[in-house]
This record gives structure tokens, C-alpha cells and sequence, in this order.
């Protein structure tokens, strides 16, 4: 990094200390009407993951005190403790990846009825590849007048690497059932390599696979790329970023290749998931959760001013913690490929836009499709399980309740919530996938048979 | 007195102070200095050569987060911890006003509405609220002119350091992170203000005309009362002193529960041949066991037994806490029971032959004769469990989410950044010193109960 992108770097941080010391006295709450909540002193898991910014901003911007919540956050080792707290109530609430709530309850992973009534984010992640993986697929991607190579890259230009290469392709993604897991999968086989199945003998999913893909913490990716452990990764911000900015032998780490933006334009990621039990027991705590929560994504997404404040909270060491130079490069609208190749990306990260936090039945169908492409669900279902499963892990009547009391309280405008919809995303357009496919949550099995590689 | 002094100083291992105390003493003065000499320039030239050899690696080893932090750069984070720790307290303070102040202001509030409910006058109690309500103004009024005054600090540092060209280390941590908490007390008090204004003016609108008007009135002063009632607790992020003061007392609660486990059954395998044989090839088997196997299976353990409506929330006493607290335990209480289970055994037969004839009972004997006889053995083991324990903390808090030490050496770890590495380095060496402490204790206790001295070593 230059000496003037560092100037700047500062400049800003002081910019965003400076915004913090104006007063915004009463501006939180003042128009909040508190629900009676049965539980006021609540304990919270994340995940060091930029798309723990809503939770990290309610709490740091005064929603959830404006609730009545008195919210304690911690960061967890990895997503099965995270997970095993939140079953075993240690934790009343966390950042969970979309597919946790599904997976625990389908029985995929730990089994346990979670439920999600807020979606945190959509987008936010990048696969990674080493970079002398990267020198040798380069020369199979096009590139344009500059000599910068054309994105989206499909993976067809890393199948003749891997036919190629001496020994196992291990790459590393953070959870079984996790949306990295997929878009890892979905774009391998988009270009005609094979990451292999889960069947009932084989619950790593290495079966037929042309390469072998564990799960790690996302924090450590970059360790593990350094160490070889792993030549690329799957993974949420800053942890691509991350790669671009550390050194090894003169280069850079890693490049990342290709954005969850460029796979499936805004797909869903992170949900605020809570056990079933934990909801019914605390239903008023629950809804002034999902009230806090909507303010902070709709502050996150209001202005770049925000998002420049929201990476210096995040940069602290008990949130995400990584250098504001590498957090701020996702999180404020642009993204580094290779180091000198700096392009827009306005919706890397979106938390609010887009109607972004309501919790679609059809992105719960969509994981659903995946496990069973994949050989997670080991059966075929009909279309109406789908959609009946989807409606008991997600609740978007408790978000519309949250949202009607913050539209009465003035805090939200009706703009800001998609109004009747029955609950599915309209079908995709034909660029919204790399393989141009579309998918129509009402119809997965029609969506599951359209795919060439899947699991019997 | 110089003589207790000295003696002391030998039961403490505190070496250093002697050739001190006997130079005072006159005590071969000339012997003494060059032992002191030795005594100081020896470790000195040592710790030169470590922190020479630390520095010549850290500008050499690049880590994939930049380069290894020199001893300087660790000195200076091991003081921006310090400074994090200060302002947790004034933080907690804070809270504390905070937290004092919502409940006067609520109980405030209850009153009237047993005033009201009585159909009783309200104004003193209006005024006594009005008064309280000037009170924490007065406080917001302060909070806001530090704030300017810190802000202006912090910002000329941001300034100075940039005109430096310094970009990879935290400018004025304290003050930083005080103008934060004054901002958030700040806030919470000024919040807590303007809540009580929204009561008044909803009292007012509750004799209004339009009705709509009135029900929203009231239910506005309902929602703002019954939040006011509920008393928060503390939820900051915690400070080094917080993670050092959890460790602690982790291991030491660990510590106590292998004792408690493992003195009785280090006596009881030491007075029976058979009860040995049958439990040996047990003892033998889980005494290698990892402590990184045995947190996995005490998590599922534990939170087996204290799972949803029974799962322990305590700020302190928790599930995590508990996860850790065992894991020590059944890592470190092997030493215990096998010396323990060897002074039981090795009691001076006649003592016990005595015993015999003075028809003393099975549990005199214990009492009276075997403990004592054994305590030396017991106090070795229990010297060693401890330094088991506390090694065997750090993992399995790293393992177990338990807000101590490990645990925020995993978070730093997970950070992926140089000021992180430096913040692990800063916690090897309180891990180190207070290990080292901990040793010391139950090296001074194993002196104490010992007979004879030359059985401890240093």
C-alpha cells in the first residue's frame, strides 16, 4: 500500500472519530415505542465476518438500547461451537450462516429446531486461490484492451490446472451446510469440475470429486494458504481481502478470482438465527431483537459515511478486528482482485437494499436444493416439503410485525419493505447465475433436475 | 529479626535477598557481594541474550500477517493493554452511575404512580424527579466537555502521528478509548433524560381531548416505565485484568475439584493393594489423555447436564466456565493421586502397628496418622496438578469460549493482524509470570507442611 492511500486511510478513520462525537442525542430512540420484553440482558455469538456488522451496529449505535436490549456479543471459535451454545442456551441468539438453521433442522448437521425471522446480508464472499495456482489458470482467461482479465471467470479456466496437477486440490471452505460450501460447488461445476458428493458412507463429500474440499475457520484461510495446507479457499470478507493484502515470496498470498456476486447475483448469506423454543419462550424479545436489527441494516446501507464508521467499529479488536485498509476494501463498495486491480463493486456487500434482510421462503428453498444436488439430503422430496420446511425455519410474518411497529413508530418507511409478496423472490433473470440458469423457489425439484452433475 | 528475615527468604526460594540480608547482617560481606554480583549480572545476560536474539528474529521472520513484532513494539502494546484496562474501569464506572440512576429515576416514577393511585398530590415527588433529573444534566454537561477536550487530543495525535508516518500502532489507546465510553455514558444519560421528558409530556396528553392522542399517551409512559424498570447488566467487552481474574479463577476451581477427586482416591489406592489393582489400569490409561480430547467430550458433558432452562448464565459461573474448570481438573489431578496414593503407602509401618494397638479406627487412623504422614507427598502432587492446570487452561478456554485468557488469545489469533501477535506474546509472558507465581505458592505451602526440607526442590 502507498504512502497516499494510507493518508487517506487515516483521514478517514479520524473523519469517522469526528462523526462519532457529534451529538446525536435522543436520535435512537426517540421515536421507539418499547416492547414489553422478557428478557432484557441478552448474550449474542458472531463469527469475525464483516456480515456481523448488523449485530455489531445495534449494539454500537444504540438500536438495541433503544429496545430496551441489553446486548452482550461474543465471537465464537467456529460455527459448530456457535452453534452447539446457541442449542445448548449459552447463547440466546447469533450471526449463523443461512444453511444452519436449515441444515440443524433437516438434520444435515447437529440437529436442533432454529428458526431465522431477519436475513443479515447478501453477498460478501470471494473464493481464493493461491497465487501460483492463479499464474497458471491466468493464461486461459481472456483478458481485455488493458491486459486486466475479463470477471466474471468461470471456472472452466482452472479445469485444465487440476487435470494437471501432481497430488491432491484441497480447498477449504468453512461449513458443511454453508453458503461458501455451495457457491464453492456450484462454481466448480459450472465449469465442468467435480467437487465431489455426500452420501451416506462418505459425509466429508469427497466422493467423485476432482478435488477435495474440508471446512476451516474462516479466520485462519489465510494462515492455511500460507502453509499450503489448502491452495484455495471459499470464504466471507475481510478474509479475501486479507489474502491480496499479505505477502509471501515477493507476491501476494492469493488473488481472488471470482465474487458470490458473480456466481449468483445477490444471494443471501448470514440469517440471526435463535432455537424455536427460545422464541416461543420470549416472543416479545425476539420481535424487539428483529426491530433493532432492521434499523442497524438500514443504517448500514444509508450512506458511505456509515459504512466508513461501520469498518472503524468493526476494526476493534473484540469484532472482526482486521486492519481498516482490508475491511474497508469490501465493505465500502469496491474490491481488490490482484494488488493495482481495484474495481467498483457497489453491492459486495448488501445488508439492507434490495429488500435484503427479509427472510424469503425462496432463499431457504434454494440451500435446500443445493443439499440435496449435493448429496446432503440423501432423498428426493416433493415440492410441497420444500416449501413446507421453508415455512418453519423462516418467519417473515415476525419480520413484517417488526417492521409494521417501526413504520407506526416513524423509524422505517413502507418503501423499505417489499409489501405483498407471498414470501418467494421472483424467478432469477438469465445473468443472475454464471451458468445462466434460472431458479424459481416454487419449483425446486424442476430447478434440482436441471443441473447435470448432482447426486442420485 | 534479620534472622527471620533470612529464614524467610530461604522457605520463599527468594534467593536474591540473601546475600543482601547477610551483607546487613556482616555476614562475610566480601563473599556475599560477589554472590549478589552473580546473582544479578548471570540472569541479566541471559534475558540480553533472549531479547537480542528476539530482536534479530523479528526483523528477519516475516509472518504471512507482516513482520514478527520486536520486543519494543510488545512492550508498547503490553502498555496499550494496560491503558485498555484503565478505561474498562472507568467504563464499568460509568455503567455503575448509569445503572444507579435508572433505578432512582424509575423508583421515582413508581412513586407517582402510587401517588396518582391514591389520589394523592404528585408535586413533590414531580419536583424531587425534576431536581434528580438537573442532577444527571449537570453530569451530561461534564461528559460533553471532556469529550471536547478529549477529542482534541486524540485528534492532535492522530495528526502528530501521521506527520510521522506511523500507521501500524494505536495513537493515545487510553484517551481513545475513554472518549468512546464517554460518548456511550454520555448517550445512556442523555437517553435516560429525554425518556423522562417523554413521560411528562405523555402524563400531560393523558388529560387530552382527542383520543387517539390519549391512548398513544398512555401506552408511550407504559412502554417507557416498564423499560426503565428493568435493571441492566453490565455489557462491556472486558479488559485483560477481566480474562487474567476468569483464568484464575478457572484454575483454581479446577484445581479444587481434582483434589477433591483425587486426594481420597490417592488414599484409598494407597491403603488397599486390591482397590490399587483394580483401579490402576484405568488411572494408567486416562492419564496421557490430551486435554484437547478431554474439552471436547466435557463440553457435550456438561452441557448434557445443564442444558436450556438449567444452563448456567452467571457472569462468572457459566457453561463455559464449567467446560474449562473440569477439563483442568481431570487433566491435572493424575499427579495428586499417584503421590498422594505413594505417601499412603509408604507410612512407616510402626506408626500404623501403634495404631493397631491403641484400637484406633479406620477413619482415626486416617485422620490421625496416615494424612499426616502423607501430606508431604499429597502437597508434592498437588504442587504439580496445579502447573498441569494452569498449562492445560489456556487450551481448553480456547476450546470452550470461556471469556479468560485462552480465549482471547484464540480472538487475538483469529484477529490476523501484527498488533495482534504482539497482544500474544504480552499474554505468554502473563501466562508465564503468573504460572511462576502460582508455583511459588505451593512451593512456600509444600516448605510449610513439610518436615523435612531437603524433600522440595525449586
Amino acid at each position: 500500500m502507498n504512502a497516499g492511500n494510507k493518508q487517506t486511510a487515516l483521514k478517514t478513520a479520524l473523519a469517522a472519530i469526528l462523526a462519532a462525537t457529534l451529538p446525536t442525542f435522543g436520535a435512537v430512540d426517540e421515536n421507539t415505542i418499547p416492547l414489553d420484553v422478557e428478557k432484557s440482558n441478552l448474550h449474542f455469538g458472531f463469527i469475525k465476518l464483516t456480515d456481523c456488522a448488523p449485530l455489531v451496529i445495534a449494539k454500537e449505535k444504540g438500536f438495541f438500547a433503544a429496545e430496551g436490549l441489553n446486548v452482550k456479543l461474543t465471537a465464537q471459535k467456529n460455527w459448530v461451537i456457535l452453534l452447539d451454545n446457541v442449542i445448548k442456551g449459552s447463547l440466546d441468539g447469533a450471526h449463523m450462516l443461512a444453511g444452519q438453521p436449515i441444515g440443524a433442522t433437516v438434520g444435515v448437521s447437529q440437529k436442533a429446531e432454529i428458526i431465522t425471522a431477519y436475513s443479515l446480508d447478501l453477498n460478501g464472499n470471494a473464493i481464493t486461490l493461491a497465487t501460483d495456482v492463479w499464474e497458471q489458470m491466468k493464461v486461459n482467461v481472456p483478458a481485455d484492451a488493458n491486459g486486466l482479465p475479463i470477471h466474471p471467470i468461470k471456472a472452466d479456466a482452472l479445469k485444465p490446472v487440476i487435470d494437471h496437477w501432481e497430488g491432491d486440490f484441497n480447498l477449504g471452505m468453512v461449513f458443511p451446510v454453508s453458503t461458501h460450501n455451495y457457491e464453492l460447488r456450484y462454481w466448480l461445476a459450472a465449469g465442468g469440475i467435480h467437487p465431489g458428493f455426500y452420501t451416506a458412507a462418505d459425509a466429508q463429500g469427497h466422493t467423485d470429486g476432482d478435488v477435495v474440499i474440508s471446512p476451516n475457520a474462516p479466520p485462519l484461510m489465510p494462515s492455511y494458504l500460507n502453509s499450503r495446507a489448502i491452495l484455495g479457499y471459499c470464504v466471507g470478507e475481510p478474509w479475501n481481502q486479507k489474502a491480496v493484502l499479505a505477502e509471501k515470496e515477493g507476491q501476494q498470498l492469493g488473488v481472488p478470482v471470482v465474487t458470490n456476486y458473480e456466481i449468483w447475483k445477490n444471494n443471501p448469506e448470514k440469517v440471526f438465527g435463535v432455537t424455536k423454543g427460545w422464541a416461543e419462550k420470549n416472543p416479545q424479545t425476539h420481535l424487539a431483537v428483529i426491530k433493532a436489527l432492521i434499523r442497524a441494516g438500514k443504517w448500514l446501507d444509508a450512506s458511505i459515511e456509515n459504512r466508513e464508521e461501520a469498518v472503524d467499529i468493526l476494526s476493534r479488536s473484540h469484532y472482526v478486528g482486521a486492519e481498516i485498509e482490508v475491511l474497508r476494501n469490501s465493505m465500502t463498495g469496491t474490491f481488490v482482485y490482484e494488488r493495482g486491480d481495484r474495481r467498483e463493486m457497489p453491492d459486495f456487500n448488501v445488508f439492507f437494499r434490495y429488500y435484503a434482510s427479509y427472510p424469503y421462503y425462496s432463499d431457504c428453498i434454494w440451500f435446500l436444493t443445493q443439499m440435496r444436488r449435493w448429496g446432503q439430503l440423501s432423498e428426493d422430496k416433493p415440492d410441497h416439503w420444500y416449501i413446507e420446511t421453508a415455512k418453519n425455519i423462516y418467519r417473515p410474518a415476525l419480520y413484517m410485525e417488526a417492521a409494521q411497529l417501526l413504520i407506526e413508530e416513524d423509524n422505517l418507511s413502507e418503501a423499505d419493505i417489499p409489501t405483498g409478496t407471498d414470501g418467494f423472490r421472483p424467478v432469477t433473470g438469465a445473468g443472475d447465475f454464471i451458468d445462466g440458469k434460472a431458479y424459481d423457489g416454487h419449483k425446486p425439484n424442476e430447478y434440482i433436475q436441471s443441473f447435470t452433475i448432482r447426486a442420485d | 529479626m534479620m534472622q527471620k528475615l533470612l529464614n524467610f527468604s530461604e522457605k520463599t526460594g527468594l534467593t536474591l535477598l540473601i546475600p543482601i540480608i547477610k551483607i546487613i547482617m556482616k555476614d562475610e560481606p566480601e563473599k556475599q557481594a560477589k554472590e549478589l554480583l552473580k546473582l544479578i549480572l548471570l540472569p541479566t545476560l541471559a534475558l540480553s541474550i533472549f531479547f537480542g536474539l528476539w530482536s534479530l528474529a523479528s526483523t528477519r521472520i516475516k509472518t504471512s500477517v507482516g513482520a514478527l513484532p520486536s520486543p519494543s513494539y510488545v512492550w508498547f502494546q503490553a502498555k496499550a493493554m494496560a491503558a485498555d484496562a484503565r478505561a474498562e474501569r472507568v467504563n464499568k464506572a460509568e455503567f455503575a452511575f448509569y445503572e444507579k440512576s435508572r433505578a432512582i429515576l424509575s423508583g421515582l416514577l413508581t412513586e407517582r404512580q402510587e401517588q396518582e393511585a391514591a389520589g394523592k398530590p404528585t408535586e413533590a415527588s414531580d419536583a424531587q424527579r425534576t431536581a434528580f433529573v438537573g442532577d444527571l444534566q449537570g453530569r451530561v454537561d461534564e461528559l460533553t466537555s471532556d469529550i471536547k477536550i478529549l477529542t482534541a487530543d486524540v485528534d492532535a495525535a492522530h495528526i502528530a502521528a501521521t506527520a510521522a508516518g506511523i500507521t501500524d500502532r494505536r495513537i493515545e489507546p487510553y484517551k481513545t478509548n475513554i472518549l468512546k465510553f464517554y460518548q456511550d455514558a454520555q448517550y445512556s444519560l442523555t437517553s435516560l433524560i429525554s425518556k423522562n421528558t417523554r413521560i411528562d409530556t405523555a402524563i400531560i396528553n393523558l388529560t387530552s381531548g382527542d383520543e387517539k392522542k390519549r391512548k398513544l399517551a398512555a401506552r408511550k409512559r407504559t412502554a417507557y416505565e416498564r423499560q426503565l424498570s428493568k435493571p441492566r447488566a453490565y455489557s462491556g467487552n472486558g479488559s485483560i485484568l477481566d480474562y487474567v481474574k476468569r483464568s484464575v479463577v478457572t484454575v483454581l476451581f479446577g484445581f479444587f475439584l481434582a483434589a477433591v477427586v483425587a486426594v481420597p482416591l490417592g488414599i484409598l489406592c494407597g491403603l488397599s493393594k486390591n482397590f490399587m489393582t483394580a483401579v490402576n489400569p484405568l488411572i494408567q490409561t486416562l492419564r496421557p489423555v490430551s486435554p484437547l480430547a478431554w474439552v471436547l467430550i466435557t463440553i457435550q458433558i456438561v452441557d448434557g447436564v445443564f442444558v436450556g432452562e438449567k444452563a448456567l448464565n452467571g457472569e462468572l459461573i457459566n457453561n463455559p466456565f464449567l467446560h474449562s474448570a473440569i477439563t483442568v481438573a481431570l487433566c491435572s489431578l493424575w499427579a495428586t493421586l499417584s503421590n498422594t496414593a505413594l505417601g499412603v503407602s509408604s507410612v512407616n509401618p510402626d506408626y500404623m502397628n501403634v495404631a493397631k494397638v491403641l484400637k484406633l479406627n479406620w477413619f482415626d487412623r486416617i485422620i490421625k496418622i496416615v494424612i499426616p504422614s502423607a501430606i508431604p507427598f499429597i502437597f508434592t502432587g498437588l504442587r504439580i496438578t496445579l502447573g498441569v492446570g494452569w498449562m492445560v487452561l489456556i487450551v481448553s478456554e480456547m476450546m470452550a469460549t470461556s471469556r479468560g485468557l485462552g480465549w482471547y488469545i484464540d480472538q487475538q489469533y483469529q484477529n490476523n493482524k501484527v498488533e495482534s501477535l504482539a497482544n500474544i506474546i504480552v499474554c505468554i509472558f502473563i501466562i508465564g509470570i503468573i504460572g511462576a507465581l502460582l508455583d511459588r505458592i505451593m512451593f512456600i505451602l509444600h516448605k510449610t507442611v513439610s518436615f523435612n526440607d531437603d524433600e522440595v526442590s525449586a
